[in-house]
Parts: C-alpha cells; structure tokens; sequence
C-alpha cells in the first residue's frame, strides 16, 4: 500500500490501514506523523532501525521495527530515500532510544538524520572512505591497502573531572567511558564503544549460509547459541523450510543451556565489580561445567558451531542425556548455595537496592530489553510472546519483578537461570526422535526476513535479504546489549555515585562484543 | 529485626565459603594435569594421504582462506595455516573421501607463524602421545 491511502486518515485518530498491515511504507514527510501515531496505537517498542543500500536503485532503504509490548504484534515502517543525497528526520523525539540506532546508521551508511540530538561517530575512528556498509565499499580492497595504518586517538574535552572508564577487560568488558563527575556524583558521559567492532554484518555478505554459521558465534562470545540460532531461523525462514522436529528440540535445549550458561557468568562478573572475588571464583567453576556439556554436544568449548540453517550438525551423544540432567540437577542444589553467598548477601543488597532505578515507562523508551525490562515489572518475553522452535511445548513462567533497581535486575536473573533449568528438564522428557538436519536450497530467494528470539541478554534479531545468490544480500544484527550500554546506562549513570557505576553497569548485564558486533 | 537479617547475611556468605576451604579444588594443575579432551573434539586436522583426491572442496568452503592446496609427492593435498583456522570443521565434513579428519590434539602453540602451516607431511602425522 502507498501512502496517497493513508492522507485522508491522518487527520483524528490513527487511521486502519495504519494497523493493519503488518508492513507499510511511507513518504520521507509522513514519517514522523507516521511513527507518532504508531506510538499512540500502543506500539511503544521501538526494537530496531536498518538501512539496506540498493546502488543499482539508487536507493537506501530505512526500516523501523516495532513492536507493541500490549498487543503482542510487529510492524515495520519502510522508507526509500534517494542514494545521492540520503537525508531523514530523526524519530529520537518519539522514541529516545531510537537515536543510538540512527547514529550507527548515520556513521556506517553516511545517511544524514535532521535534528539528530548527537550525530558523532560511534564506531570508527578518523575514517576517511566512503561509509563501510555501502555496497560499494570493498572491505578486502581496503583490508590490503590499509592494514598496518596508524590509528590516532583524540580525546574530548571535559566539565570538571574526566574519570576514565574502561577499556581494560574485566571492569567493563571491550568499552571504554568517560565518567564526567562533580565531586563523587557523575554528571555526564561519553561512551567510546567500538573495541570489538569487526563488522560482521558486511563480512556475511562475502560468505554462504554455511560459512555464516560459522561466523556468528562471534557476536557474543558468552551465549553464541542464541545468535546461531537466530541465523539458522532466519536463514530458514528466508528459504521457507523448516528444520526437523528433534532438531528444533535439540536447539532448544542447547540455547537454554546457553543462558544459564550466560547468566552463571554474569553472576561472576556481577560479584567480580561489586569486589567480591570469591563468588566469582566459584561461578566461573560451575561456568565450566555446562561448558564441558557444550563441549560433548558440539565439539567446540567456547564456539561450539553447532546449529546451521536446516538443523544442527551433530545429533546428542549416546546417553547425552542423563549428562545434562546430572549438571541440572548439580545446579539446582548449587543455586540454593549461590542464595547464601551472593544473592541474599547483605553487602550485595547493600550495593545494589536503590541503586540504578529504571521505571517501566523509560526503560521501554529506551528500548530496553529482556530481564532488564522484565526488572522494571514490564511482562515482556519473546518466548511466551512470539513463541519459536520448541518454546510452545514448554511450560514456564516469566520472571518479573517491580522495583526496577539492580537488585531487582540481579532477582530476575537468578529466577530465569531456576526457570530455564525446569525448562530443559521438560523439553529432555519430550524430545523426538528423528532426522536431524535439512538441506536448504543454495540461493537465497530475493525477499526479506526477520527473526527475533529472546537471548539471555534481551531482545536478539536478524533481519536479512536475499538476492538470488548464494550469499546474503544485507544482514543485520540487532545485539540487545547496544541499547542497554549505550542508552540504558548512560541513562542510569547520570546523577549516580561514581562507586554506583560498576554495580549499575553490571546489572544491565552488558556484553560489548554483541553491542559492537 | 532488620539488624539481625543484615549480621546474617554477612555471617552466611562468610560461612559457606570457610566451607569450600575443605573442599576439593575446581582447578587443575595445568601443565602436569590436564583435562582430557572429550571424544570427537574439534582440534588439529589429520589428513589421510592415501585418501585424499584432491578435489579442492575443503579449500573453497573454508570461511577463513586457511587452506591452500599445495603439490606434494607428484599430487595435490590441502596444506592449513593454523593460525587461520578457527576450528568449525566445515572442511571435515565437506571432504568427499573421508580424508580429512579432526583429532582431540588442541594445545597448539607455536614460537612463530611459520610452524603454525601445517603441511600435507605433518597432517598426516598422528599425534604423538
């Protein structure tokens, strides 16, 4: 549908047309009348902004993905703009959390948004080329001839205090910040991400959906199943096949294996910043326990390169089984341990209550996902509300909490690793048996899909095109912790203690290489 | 009421770790004990010569460019740089004879670049035990 349909209803309320399609494309004017009635209708979620560039058209293409945490629905807002001089309004207005999607777009495509409130470079630094994403860059070209080239590094000029943040692992992962503080309370922030950026998403255009596989356990290195599994989904639905019934079973349990996996050692990086070692020491024990499962099941540790789009590339070992249910089992008397050492210790209450407050409304402003939303008292989850693989076979419920703060955010954690425990246990009493793995065709159908799965850190998608090769034509990865560092927590920090931050940080859960992918 | 959930809360977290002072440690001596790789572990290749056809197909699935096909006694084989590699054996199960395997041999260091290509010669190799 065009939008000459929908003038006549703009006036008054939001006009039907306007929720019905699940996709709809307007004019550069209508957009933000578009996207602000789409808001008042109850879409409040704003989960992603992509830009594929067509060169042959002389066009990019913009789209807004929304999704409303009431209705339970998706809409995407598509917009053309010409190539030449590519400029859009910016909808940070309506949703606040949309700015940091537009400045990456705005730096990897070199597409201008009007009245941006901060359109700096994110990523790159002193980049010269044409925007990295557009087709006609040549990453192999410019890898060649500029390998060894000497980075510089310029730093910006500060209010009273500059305290640096960063970027030595294990304080605050692969990205750096400057706190601006006045005394001990931080007024200002400047976040410097971009340490792990190694542009995945222009390197899948070089490889097939096999080598792809391959590539995105990658984006986050402590919970790759979620992203192999939201490729394998997406490069499936793309195709329209559909993976075999034990497969679906298989990743499933492999992908809630990885978020306990994920929140284990959260709980070690969470007590590690609150200065409290031993917990740490003791996580990142268990941690290797279900690594060691993965291990088995794939035959990688840390990457296992087990799911690809079709099915998985191994099948369970022999007697695999009562493997998982012995480390379940092990974990289940350990979380009633990890209640005395971290989670109701006084000194972790202590740090944590109070501290970092997010109320629903924000956060959902923010574009905050997954248990940090769900810590604000906002009922939100993929897997219950667009239910995917084997999730509809399952019984569980969703961990809420009210209160918002860290403490809250450190609650809901520790719910979700006893619920995705008794899922697995449900899921290995039903498990198939069967084929494993499908062929999928080897070229890639001209047509757009999209993928959204709930990964230990929030709301994880992929949105891909194809265009009649083997390759895919525009992958994008939306990494749940990009909207959680870059605005949940400078949102946060602002106005907080400078001995806050860590305990702030740490509870949004932040993985930087997800954030930069 | 509240002052005696607080002293709790601290004597508790002190008591189970004081716990875990008599307990067996979770780490392993590393180089004089190690843990023991688990079947069909993802680690050095072995390529079987006798095998091998040299079709080339590992060669142009490999997402890293880590494979180069090389002459060797009069036919082609697969020579991997190691320091390439990252391990997802799409190689292995692309390979039409079965030639090209995976051992569980993963401690793989090496003084300089160079030793890390492995030739046809030293795939072919079995670890030594």
């Amino acid at each position: 549908m065009n939008s000459e349909e929908l003038k006549p209803g703009f006036q008054g309320s939001t006009p039907r047309a306007l929720l019905e399609n699940a996709t709809i494309s307007v004019k550069k004017e209508e957009l933000r009348k578009v996207l602000s009635q789409l808001k008042d209708a109850g879409f409040d979620h704003l989960s992603d902004v992509t830009c594929v560039d067509y060169p042959d058209e002389r066009e990019f293409e913009i789209l807004y993905h929304l999704w409303s945490h009431a209705k339970k629905c998706r809409k995407v807002v598509k917009i053309r703009l010409p190539r030449e001089s590519p400029s859009i309004e910016s909808v940070s207005n309506i949703w606040e959390g949309a700015q940091i999607h537009e400045r990456e777009i705005c730096e990897l495509f070199g597409v201008n948004f009007e009245e941006h409130p901060d359109p700096s470079p994110l990523f790159l630094e002193d980049w010269k080329e044409i925007p990295p994403l557009r087709k006609d860059f040549d990453t192999r070209e410019y890898v060649k001839r500029e390998y060894y080239d000497e980075s510089s590094s310029e730093q910006k000029e500060g209010g009273c205090f500059l305290l640096p943040f960063g970027p030595q692992h294990p304080a605050s992962g692969h990205f750096r910040a400057l706190i601006d503080c006045a005394g001990e309370e931080v007024t200002g922030l400047m976040l410097y991400p971009g340490y792990l950026h190694r542009g995945i998403e222009k390197l899948m255009e070089y490889r097939t959906h096999e080598q792809n596989a391959m590539l995105v356990d990658r984006i986050c290195v402590l919970e790759p199943y979620s992203y192999e599994l939201g490729y394998a989904n997406v490069a499936e639905k793309i195709a329209g096949v559909e993976a075999p019934e034990r497969a679906k079973f298989i990743r499933t349990i492999m992908t809630e294996l990885g978020r306990i996996l994920s929140h284990i050692t959260w709980i070690g990086m969470m007590s590690f910043a609150l200065g409290f070692e031993s917990a740490n020491r003791i996580a990142w024990g268990d941690r290797e326990k279900i690594i060691r499962l993965i291990e088995i099941a794939s035959g990688g540790r840390i990457y296992p390169c087990h799911f690809v789009p079709g099915g998985v590339r191994r099948d369970f070992p022999e007697g695999f089984e009562e493997k998982i249910s012995r480390v379940l089992n092990h974990l289940q008397k350990k979380l009633v341990f990890y209640d005395d050492l971290f989670f109701k210790n006084a000194t972790v209450i202590k740090r944590t209550e109070g501290v970092g407050v997010l109320d629903a409304k924000k956060a959902v402003e923010l574009g905050t996902t997954g248990p940090n939303l769900r810590a604000s008292g906002v009922k939100s989850d993929i897997r219950k509300d667009e239910p995917y693989e084997a999730y509809p076979e399952v019984d569980f419920e969703i961990v809420t909490q009210t209160k918002g703060d860290s403490y809250a955010r450190v609650l809901c954690r520790r719910g979700e690793i006893a619920e995705s425990i008794s899922i697995i246990k449900q899921l290995l009493e039903k498990i198939p048996k069967g084929e494993t793995r499908k062929q999928l065709p080897r070229k890639i159908p001209k047509r757009d899909a999209r993928f959204c799965l709930e990964a230990a850190r929030g709301e994880a998608c992929f949105y891909m095109v194809g265009n009649e090769t083997d390759k895919p034509y525009r992958v994008k990865v939306r990494g749940p912790s990009f909207s959680h560092t870059l605005m949940t927590f400078s949102y946060l920090a602002k106005g907080a203690q400078v001995a806050d931050i860590p305990a702030i940080y740490w509870s949004l859960d932040p993985c930087p290489s997800d954030m930069d992918r | 009421m509240n002052l005696l959930k607080s002293v709790m809360g601290l004597i508790k977290p002190a008591k189970v770790i004081f716990r875990i002072l008599f307990k067996k440690p979770m780490t392993l001596k590393f180089p004089s004990e190690s843990l023991e790789p688990v079947k069909d572990y993802r680690g050095r290749h072995f390529l079987n010569l006798e095998k091998c056809v040299g079709c080339g197909m590992c060669s142009r699935v490999c997402p890293n460019n880590a494979i180069e096909m090389v002459k060797f006694n009069g036919k082609t084989y697969p020579q991997i740089h190691l320091g390439k590699c990252c391990f997802c054996g799409l190689c292995v199960e692309r390979c039409p004879t079965k030639a090209l395997t995976m051992t569980p041999e993963a401690m793989l260091s090496f003084y300089d670049k160079s030793l890390a290509i492995y030739g046809p010669s030293k795939l072919s190799q079995t670890a030594e035990k």
